[in-house]
Order: structure tokens, then C-alpha cells, then sequence
């Protein structure tokens, strides 16, 4: 592969690199100065550049003005958001943990994409606001020449950079700023108006959104999702740069534009940057957020979570809800079209997937940005040996489900140092190598099917054929029941309690003589076999496997869904999966289109998230406990405490214990 | 114990799956040897194509009228995007479609017929078909006719890199135009969509909804990603397929009515063109499509055989976001032109590098004409765009050089009644749904008051013969087997932003 490489070309592609770092850059500034004033990782500052971005294109290509104008609306137009979001769905977070308010900006970003898609259009057919020429200059040495504009965007992220720098350093309102930073409580009784700087950053780094929004545009793609994955990409640097040095945050991104750019002198495979790219995520969170680090101090005590035990439940009750909702599941179905019943089959099977965070996320605490990365292992395997070699379906499901549990115990290995944030940050790298390498055309074909889809047909069991909707349907039933109960006894066991106890507290868990990684790592390895057993059922659900089925996108909405209806419970995963396949169905039926869909669910996150940290189910659940009291089994026992929010307690509320 | 059992199960997955990655490495590794910049050899039957380039072209523009159901044209509608031309044919000698121009270039009859009635022509005009539509239906049920009202469905790439609505907005305008006039032997015309969002699995659910809605056909499709598989998929359910993009599938089986030429003849076309223009050292690209490789393989034979050796041949995704690392391969090989079979889009980022780069060398590329994408080609290069001079081949009337010709005067402004907002986007391939949509409608006509079902329908559409859609394709005929009814092109030349037709129809196979 080296010796067939170009190197003639390394000068150039050097150029490509560091052009590519400066939009890397400038999509990480803004991202940086917030999360360093007020320590939320802002998931949805990509979804302000575009859409600010989209104000510019409005301004300046659709109605005709010149192209400064277009930007000044963009800025205006992404501080105002920044604001908007700060002001009435950050601000009344507070003292809550960072997860939820990181859950709050993917709300916004599912918001601001839909929105942006529904007003200009989901597809790449719009043309960018050029502030600056695209001719440019011969880079002495070479014989690439850089643009203008690319020029332009590397000077602009470096003086956003410094600028921002010195402003934090020399000001007496950066100098506020950084007292927030490092404590709002503190910085309060100096006499600091916490939450007006707090909106100050939200501004000033969303209207520097804007800017970056504005200027890159015209090297990508121009929709709702790339700029937005644009931004993703930039946490790296801005990992780099520790979440709060802005100039090595500019130095990381020039190394990541690079390392990014030279795989492709000796490949054709453009995912082979981004395979680099995962590399390094890996290396910079093992290196500088290793345990111990301060930073990671600081998020840990913000983070602190506690997982109570389950409450007991008015038992015949509940088992005449259950059967009750077993034979709805079983008679409904049979009225319905074999569409429909292929669409129920569907969302039992994502609601494994659903159920897989309810391991992970519900138990452990550990969240997860790719479930359907694991999901991908199983159906791929699938579809690999059953489409393309011929395989039985039953033992390369098995295979697909031992594979998922092997890369979920792969990841989870440098997930046993990270929590919270850094843990998100790196499911969404993986979720990012699997979307832009492993499953990209041109790596594996043999696994992934390259451009073209897997096709297979669905098995017998037990001599019975599954090829009929409701006979298959009823299958995925029998599956998703078996998991769920199998989840639930889990919940309930003595490996439960030590999985909760890991959550509640690590260091006290290891201290009663819980095996915390063995577990953490059975935890992502039981999560991720749940997630390949839905993607391997998946396969044969739709009769075709393909990678565009299993992207980032796909994990986002799922983690999504999970919260909004309770990650705690069980019983969210059915209601998790019915809500995620029918949702957009029931919306071709209304004058809306199913584009509305991750607008819908975007809302509810951020509104629930806000009321009803705890989800749906579980306040659902919470309400039919009191509705329906069990017996006390000793009359003096006390009622049992009520079930805290899945994200994080009130500071004020939490028990004063810290990880280290 | 349990612990114990944990440890041993993972370190057994570990391994297994560490195994996995070998596989991975093993295989990247041995693709990036086998993807070094060497260009395809491979060889398929082209057609030859001899004649020297710039030699007098002509332009088909039929004189005949549509045979359209509506036949009211009205005037005044012209293209807003920066790439319209007033409504202008091109100049020099007119003649017919058909007319045989050049040594060793086929030509189809341009003997214009009523449309949809057998002829004596000696075309087959056998009703049977190898695969009964009847078969995968209800019994005594008629999918997609119900209360008056015919449903088809279509699947389109909706979201994602491609964007195919312009495509479903063609066909629901025309259905709109023949519903506003009474619709076709009193019933009205109504189009399901799908989006097939530029992924395989998703066109193949999308084909189970319609197949599940029972649509009575599907016409005037394009999903770029799913029309492969999914043509099969739903030709062998019964379901009739009217239009589409021209991929290979659309012409293996009997209930396929495709509307367009195939791109492996679109292939052929454009790298016997290349001869013709005299394109040399050129670097190509491929969009990175699950029917791309017959098209591959024609291009690279065609220019072959017209003594042409590309320089370097790149594969890209609709998704590449940046060109520059491509060109900068192409001109590091020596590359002195471009040929190239992306998606309109893709094409605008392209060009966008080339300009960066200040490289300007001939270009030549399939479906390159489309209003809002040559706005992008032309956006921020100022006089040294590479779309200007660039040349390409189109298998319908260059829609932007024959405004006045009535049936594309007809096609723009229904459009432009019914989807204003598509009117910039109209480009050869939402052409080609428009001439299915027509197609459809004239066999929905020849029907006449037997019963509308699949059955008919197919029949109907076999009997069709030396259909004139007003001279936007040359005719069209079908009948029993597979069906391949178009193989013609004409050359475009882009002249300052303008599009210009330069040849007349000039066919292969």
C-alpha cells in the first residue's frame, strides 16, 4: 500500500490538511469558549453554524443581498439562538447534571436540522454565501493553490482563537468568565452575575458559530447534516485542546486536518482519514483525560448519578398489565395489514435496541452514542454469510450476536476510564468509524456489501415458516419478551444491584468488592449483544442490510428516544421501538410529512428533559404505583423513596460524595 | 464464578473479534493495492463510432405536435436560472429525428405512428408476457383502482445527498395537468411517494409499502441507491415499472417500461463523444453506485476503442465534500481532460476545486444540465468556470435549448404551474420521468373501458408502438420479452453558461 502511494502529492495534500484544519478550527471555537464558561458540550453547535448558515443563504442568494448582509443576519441569527437556548433550556437546568444538559443540545440539534431541512430543503442543492473568492494563490513550494476563501478561514479561526484567548485573559469580563468557569457558586458571591455570563458565552460562541457556519459552507457539503457532523469531527480538536485551551484546540485541528488527509496519497478510501481520526479520539481521551486529570474531577462531581433501587410494584397488578399488553401485542396485529405487522415486527426489533441502553445506560449509567454501530455487527453478519455465502440464518445470527458482543466489549475497554461526557464523545467516535470506514463502500465490501444491500429472505424455526408478516411478527415478539424478562430479572438479581452500585459509585462498589471492570465491560458486552441480536433480526425483517440503515444518525434518534421514554425501564423499550417506527407513520396520515418527525422528538427531549428527567414510562409507571399501592409486606416499613432522575440529582439534593 | 465466567466469555469475544479485525486490515490492505490508479481495461461491446469530430451537426427538433392528452401550450414561461437560454433553438440545418448523420451511427425510424395502437410495422405486438402480473395480486381485487381513482407509487431519493423530489413533482404534475382535464377515461391519476433516502434498505421498504398499498405500477421513479435491487424486487411481485434512471435491472425484465436509454449505453455514448471531441489524457470519475460498473465498463471500452486511455479512474461518493484531492492526482498524473458520471451535485463541487485550482481542461460529463446545478458550476469562478465549454450527452431534448418546442414547452410550464419551486431544478432525468408519466397515460388511454388492473396495463403498454411523446425521445415502442426501446443521444456543448445542442440523435445498439 506505501510503495503504491504518490508521495509527490504530499506537499499538496499538506496544504489540503491544513486548509482542512482551519475549518476544523473554526467549527471548534465557538464550541470551546461555551463549554468552557459553563461546562455543557454544546452536541448542537453544528445545527446553529447551519442553520445560521441557512440564514445567510436566505438573506444573500435568495433574496439577493450582498453577501456581508447574509453573514451579519447569520450572526445575529445564531446569537440569538444561542441565547434562546441558554436562557430557556440550559439556565433552568441548573445544578443538574452536564448528561442532561448535553441531552438538552441534542434536542436542539434534532430541532435545528429538521427545521433547517423543512424550510430550505434536506438535500445538498444550495449554493454558499461566498464572502471571499474562491481564487486564490499558489502555496509557495507546491503547486496547489489556496483559495481565498480557504485563506480566509484558517486567518479568521486563528484571530477567533487568540482573540478569545486574550479576551478570557486580559479583560476583566473574561476574567469573570473564567471565575464562572471554574465556579459558579464562588464567582457568585463575588458578586458576578453567573447567568448573564453564562448567556454572554452562549451568544458569543453561537454567533462564532455562525462565522464558522458562513465561511465553511463552501468546502462541504451545504445541508442540514454536514455541517453538523462537521462540528462532531471538531470535538477532537477541541479534545486535544483539553475542551479549554483555545490554542491548542487551532493546533489540534491542524493536526487532525492532517492526519486526516495524508491516508488518502496511498488510499482511494476517503473513510481512511477518518479510521486515523478514531485513532486519535482513542489517544487523546487515554492521555489527557486519564483518571486523576483535573478537568475530568470537575465533570465527575457535576455528573454524580444514583441509581435507586427498583420500587416494588402491586405484583398481581402489574402481571395483569403485562398479560393484558402480551395479548394486545398478539391479537392487534392480526387486524392489521401485513404492512403493518412488518412494521410492528420493526419496532419490537428496535426496541431491543432500545432495551440494550436500558443495560447500559439504565443500569450502569454508561451512555452510548452507538447502539447501532453494534447493531450493524449483527445484521452485516447476517446478511455477509446468509446473502452472500449462504449460510443458515441461525447460526450466523449467533455468530453476529457473539461479534456484537465482542466489539461492545472492545469499546467498552477504554470506556472503563471515561464517564459522562468523554464517554459520549467517544461512542460517537466509534459510531463515526463504523458510519465513514468500516461499513463505507470500498473497505469491506465482503462485509458491509460495499454500495449494494445484503438480500436474504426470512428463516423457518422450528419447521414453522416466519416468511408470513404475522408469523414473523409473532417471532420478534417471542424474542423481544425473552430479552425484556431476561433484562428485567437482570435488573433484579444480585448482578443487578453490583451493575447499580457501580453507577451509584465506583470506588465504593470496588471497595465492597465488586469486579468493576469485569462488570462495566459485561455490561457493554450484554448491551451490545442485545443491539446485534435487533440488527441481526433486522436483516431478514426488511429482506435487505445495508449501511445507510445504521448510521450515526440512526444511534442519535435511538439514544434519543431511550430518554424521552425512560431509559430505567424495561417497558420503555417497547414503547421506545412502537414510537420510533410509528411516529413517522402515523404523520404520513396528517397533513405533516415524517420529516417532521426528529423535530417532534427533538421537542419532547428537550421539554421532557426538563420536567420529567426520569421519561415517560417511568413517570407512567411512578403515577400507576400510586394508583395501585402494593401491599406492605411489614406494616412499618417506610414508603420506599421516589425514583430520582436518571440524569443526575439536584446538586442541592445530591449526598456529598465525589469520585475520583 | 460469575465473574470468573464473564471474564473468560469476553476474552473469547475479544479474540474472536480481534479476529474480525484482521479480516478488516487484510482486506483494506489488499483493496488499497488493487485501487491504485490504474485504468480499467475491461472491455464490453461498444459501439463504434468513428466519424471526426466537429464535423456539421444537426438538431432534432420535431415539428409534430404532442401526443400529449393536453394539447393546450401556454406561452411566455422561460427558465429564471442564470443557464436559460430565450427561447431559442440552436442554430443550423435542421432535420428529423432519426436522420442517419454519421458513418457507423444507428439510427431509429422516425416515422411517427398514432400512438399506442399495434402497427404493421413488424415490431412484436404480442400481448403475453413471460411474468403475469395477475399471479402476485389479490383475486378479483384490482390494486391501485379504486373509487375512480388510479394509484401508482414511486420511490424517490428524497432526503439525503440526492435530491430526486423534482422527479416526483414531474410526474405529479403531469398527473395534475391530465386530472384537470378529466383525467384519463374517467378516472384520476393519484401518485404515492416514498423516500428511499439514498439507501438500498430503504428503497427496499419503501418498495413493501407500495407493493402492501397496492399501487397499480410504478412510474417515473429514481432512487439512485435502491432502483438496482428494487426493480427486480418489484418486477418479480407483478408490480409494472414505468421510467427510472436507465439502470441495468430496468432492462431484464418483462414488466419493465423504461423511458430512457441505459446508462451502459449512456456509457457508450459519452466515451464514443469523447473520440469525437478529441478529449485526451483524461482523468475519470465514477459516482460510487451499485449499478455502476457496466456503465464503467462501457465509458472505459468506448473510449477504448476511440483510441483513449485515461490517465487515472476515481470512484467517489455522492457525499465527497471536497474535489481538490482528486484533482490534484489528476493533474500530478498528467491528466489534460475530465470525464466524468457523477450526480448534478457532485459535479458542482468538482468544478468548484477545478476553479480553486485554476485548472481548465475539457470536460465532458453525463446529465450535466440541470438549471440550479449549472448556477452552483457557475458560482464564485467568475470567467473561468469549468462548466463553461464543457460537453455532454443527453438522451431527451436538451430542455433548456428547446423551450419553444411544444412538447418541452408543455413539460416546463405544468411544472411551473403546479411546483414553482421545482421549475429550476428540471433536469434530463426529471425529463425522463415526465416522458413516463406520458407513457403511462397514454396506455392507461389505450386501456379504453376494460377494466383497469395489471394485467390490462401491461398489455396495454406491450401494444404500444412508435409512441411520439412530441419528439422529447424519439418513439417508442414495446412489446413481449425484456424491453430496451431507446438508444439514442444527442451532444450538448456548453457555451458561456448556455447549453446548446450541437447534434442530432446519434444511436447505439
Amino acid at each position: 500500500m506505501l510503495a503504491s502511494a504518490n508521495w509527490g502529492l504530499l506537499p499538496g495534500y499538506t496544504v489540503i490538511g491544513i486548509t482542512l484544519g482551519g475549518i476544523y478550527a473554526l467549527a471548534a471555537i465557538g464550541l470551546v469558549l461555551i463549554y468552557r464558561v459553563s461546562g455543557v458540550l454544546n452536541f448542537a453547535q453544528g445545527a446553529v453554524s447551519m442553520f445560521s448558515a441557512f440564514i445567510a443563504y436566505q438573506v444573500s442568494i435568495v433574496m439577493g443581498y450582498p453577501a456581508v448582509v447574509g453573514l451579519l443576519a447569520a450572526i445575529v441569527a445564531g446569537g440569538a439562538i444561542g441565547y434562546v437556548i441558554e436562557r430557556f433550556t440550559i439556565r433552568p437546568l441548573a445544578g443538574r447534571s452536564a448528561l442532561n444538559k448535553v441531552v438538552v443540545t441534542i434536542g436542539w440539534l434534532l430541532v435545528l436540522q429538521t427545521a433547517a431541512g423543512l424550510i430550505w430543503g434536506q438535500t445538498a442543492y444550495h449554493r454558499p454565501v461566498l464572502l471571499v473568492s474562491i481564487h486564490g494563490f499558489t502555496f509557495p513550494g507546491t503547486s496547489v493553490v489556496v483559495g481565498w476563501d480557504e485563506f480566509t478561514t484558517i486567518v479568521v479561526a486563528l484571530g477567533l482563537a487568540f482573540g478569545t484567548a486574550a479576551v478570557l485573559r486580559w479583560t476583566t469580563f473574561g476574567t469573570s468568565m473564567r471565575a464562572v468557569a471554574d465556579d459558579p457558586v464562588a464567582a457568585q458571591l463575588w458578586g458576578i452575575n453567573v447567568n448573564r455570563v453564562m448567556a454572554v458565552s452562549w451568544v458569543a460562541g453561537s454567533a462564532m458559530g455562525a462565522i464558522a457556519g458562513v465561511l465553511i459552507t463552501p468546502r462541504i457539503n451545504f445541508d442540514p447534516i454536514s455541517l453538523t457532523l462537521v462540528v462532531i469531527d471538531a470535538f477532537t480538536a477541541a479534545l486535544i485542546g483539553r475542551l479549554t485551551s483555545l490554542p491548542w484546540t487551532v493546533v489540534g485541528a491542524m493536526f487532525l486536518g492532517l492526519a486526516e488527509t495524508y491516508p488518502r496519497i496511498f488510499s482511494s478510501n476517503a473513510g481512511a482519514g477518518h479510521a486515523v481520526t478514531f485513532a486519535l479520539v482513542l489517544l487523546t481521551l487515554a492521555i489527557l483525560f486519564r483518571p486523576g486529570a483535573r478537568l475530568r474531577q470537575r465533570i465527575s462531581v457535576a455528573a454524580r448519578e444514583y441509581a435507586p433501587v427498583p420500587a416494588a410494584d402491586n405484583v398481581p397488578v402489574r402481571r395483569a398489565v403485562v398479560g393484558i399488553s402480551v395479548g394486545i401485542g398478539i391479537v392487534v396485529p392480526l387486524l392489521l395489514s401485513s404492512y403493518y405487522q412488518s412494521l410492528a415486527a420493526y419496532s419490537l426489533i428496535v426496541g431491543l435496541i432500545v432495551l440494550s441502553l436500558v443495560v447500559l445506560t439504565g443500569l450502569v449509567g454508561q451512555i452510548s452514542f452507538c447502539q447501532y454501530s453494534f447493531a450493524a455487527i449483527g445484521a452485516f453478519t447476517v446478511g455477509s454469510l446468509v446473502g452472500g455465502h449462504g449460510w443458515s440464518f441461525w447460526p450466523a445470527l449467533i455468530l453476529g450476536v457473539v461479534f456484537s458482543i465482542g466489539v461492545g466489549v472492545l469499546v467498552g475497554i477504554p470506556a472503563l476510564r471515561l464517564s459522562g461526557l468523554f464517554l459520549a464523545i467517544l461512542t460517537i467516535a466509534v459510531a463515526l468509524f463504523f458510519d465513514k470506514f468500516l461499513l463505507a463502500p470500498g473497505t469491506w465490501d465482503s462485509f458491509s456489501g460495499g454500495v449494494s444491500s445484503w438480500t436474504l429472505g426470512r428463516p423457518s424455526f422450528l419447521g414453522i415458516s416466519l416468511a408470513g408478516a404475522y408469523a414473523f411478527y409473532l417471532f420478534t415478539l417471542g424474542v423481544f419478551l425473552v430479552a425484556v424478562l431476561a433484562v428485567w430479572n437482570l435488573s433484579r438479581s444480585k448482578t443487578g444491584r453490583m451493575l447499580r452500585a457501580i453507577r451509584n459509585s465506583e470506588i465504593a462498589a470496588a471497595t465492597s468488592g465488586v469486579n468493576v471492570t469485569a462488570w462495566k465491560l459485561t455490561a457493554f458486552g450484554v448491551s451490545a449483544g442485545l443491539a446485534g441480536l435487533a440488527g441481526g433480526l433486522l436483516a431478514p425483517a426488511i429482506g435487505s442490510v445495508s449501511a445507510g440503515a445504521f448510521g450515526f444518525q440512526q444511534s442519535l434518534a435511538v439514544a434519543a428516544i431511550a430518554i424521552v421514554v425512560g431509559v430505567r425501564s424495561v417497558g420503555a423499550a417497547a414503547v421506545g421501538g412502537i414510537f420510533l417506527i410509528f411516529g413517522p407513520e402515523l404523520l404520513t396520515h396528517t397533513p405533516l410529512s415524517t420529516l417532521w418527525f426528529p423535530l417532534i422528538v427533538g421537542s419532547i427531549l428537550i421539554v421532557q428533559v426538563i420536567l420529567t428527567p426520569q421519561g415517560v414510562v417511568p413517570d407512567w409507571q411512578e403515577r400507576f404505583r400510586r394508583r395501585f399501592p402494593p401491599a406492605p409486606r411489614f406494616p412499618d416499613t417506610p414508603e420506599p423513596a421516589p425514583a430520582e432522575p436518571l440524569l443526575g440529582l439536584a446538586a442541592a439534593e445530591a449526598p456529598t460524595m465525589v469520585k475520583v | 464464578m460469575r465473574e470468573r465466567v464473564a471474564i473468560v466469555f469476553m476474552t473469547l469475544n475479544v479474540v474472536a473479534t480481534l479476529g474480525l479485525g484482521a479480516a478488516i486490515a487484510y482486506e483494506f490492505g489488499h483493496l488499497g493495492r488493487a485501487t491504485a490508479s490504474a485504468p480499467a481495461t475491461a472491455s464490453v461491446e461498444g459501439q463504434a463510432y468513428t466519424s471526426s469530430p466537429g464535423s456539421s451537426s444537426v438538431t432534432g427538433t420535431p415539428s409534430s405536435g404532442s401526443a400529449s392528452p393536453a394539447q393546450a401550450v401556454s406561452s411566455g414561461a422561460t427558465l429564471g436560472g442564470p443557464t436559460a437560454s430565450s427561447a431559442n433553438t440552436s442554430s443550423g440545418t435542421k432535420t428529423r429525428p432519426g436522420t442517419k448523420t454519421r458513418p457507423g451511427t444507428k439510427t431509429r425510424p422516425g416515422t411517427k405512428t398514432s400512438s399506442g395502437k399495434p402497427t404493421s410495422s413488424g415490431a412484436p405486438t404480442s400481448t403475453g408476457t413471460t411474468a403475469s402480473p395477475a399471479t402476485t395480486t389479490t383475486q378479483g381485487a384490482q390494486p391501485g383502482v379504486s373509487g375512480g381513482v388510479i394509484t401508482v407509487g414511486g420511490i424517490y431519493d428524497e432526503t439525503g445527498p440526492v435530491d430526486a423530489t423534482v422527479e416526483r413533482d414531474t410526474v405529479r404534475s403531469y398527473f395534475n395537468l391530465v386530472n384537470a382535464q378529466g383525467g384519463v377515461n374517467g378516472h384520476k391519476l393519484q401518485l404515492i411517494d416514498c423516500d428511499s433516502k439514498y439507501d438500498p434498505s430503504s428503497a427496499h421498504q419503501c418498495a413493501q409499502k407500495l407493493i402492501s398499498e397496492g399501487v397499480l405500477a410504478i412510474v417515473g421513479w429514481l432512487s439512485l441507491s435502491g432502483e438496482q435491487s428494487e426493480a427486480k424486487f418489484l418486477t418479480d411481485q407483478g408490480v409494472p415499472i414505468i421510467g427510472g434512471l436507465g439502470v441495468p435491472a430496468e432492462y431484464a425484465s418483462p414488466l419493465s417500461y423504461p423511458t430512457t436509454p441505459s446508462l451502459v449505453t449512456a456509457g457508450t455514448a459519452l466515451g464514443t463523444h469523447a473520440g469525437q471531441m478529441g478529449l485526451k489524457k483524461p482523468g475519470v470519475i465514477f459516482l460510487n453506485a451499485n449499478f455502476i460498473q457496466p456503465v464503467k465498463d462501457s465509458l472505459l471500452a468506448a473510449m477504448k476503442k476511440q483510441g483513449i486511455t485515461p490517465v487515472d479512474v476515481e470512484q467517489v461518493d455522492a457525499t465527497k465534500a471536497d474535489y481538490t484531492d482528486i484533482v490534484l492526482k489528476f493533474q500530478a498524473n498528467g491528466a489534460q481532460s475530465v470525464a466524468a458520471f457523477v450526480d448534478p451535485f457532485s459535479y458542482a463541487r468538482l468544478f468548484q476545486a477545478m476553479a480553486r485550482q485554476n485548472w481548465h481542461p475539457p470536460v465532458l460529463g453525463g446529465g450535466l444540465d440541470k438549471a440550479s446545478a449549472n448556477a452552483q458550476y457557475a458560482s464564485g469562478c467568475g470567467s473561468s468556470c469549468a462548466v463553461f465549454g464543457a460537453d455532454s450527452a443527453t438522451p431527451v431534448l436538451e430542455y433548456l435549448d428547446h423551450q419553444s418546442t411544444p412538447a418541452i414547452a408543455q413539460y416546463l410550464n405544468t411544472v411551473h404551474t403546479y411546483y414553482p419551486g421545482q421549475y429550476g431544478q428540471l433536469d434530463a432525468y426529471s425529463t425522463y420521468q415526465w416522458v413516463a408519466a406520458q407513457v403511462f397515460v397514454q396506455a392507461i388511454k389505450d386501456i379504453g373501458n376494460a377494466p383497469v388492473n395489471r394485467q390490462s396495463l401491461v398489455s396495454a403498454l406491450n401494444n404500444l408502438h412508435n409512441y411520439d411523446n412530441g419528439g422529447i425521445t424519439p418513439p417508442i415502442s414495446y412489446g413481449a420479452g425484456n424491453h430496451d426501446p431507446l438508444h439514442c443521444f444527442q451532444w450538448i456543448h456548453n457555451s458561456n453558461g448556455q447549453w446548446k445542442t450541437t447534434s442530432g440523435w446519434n444511436c447505439f445498439g
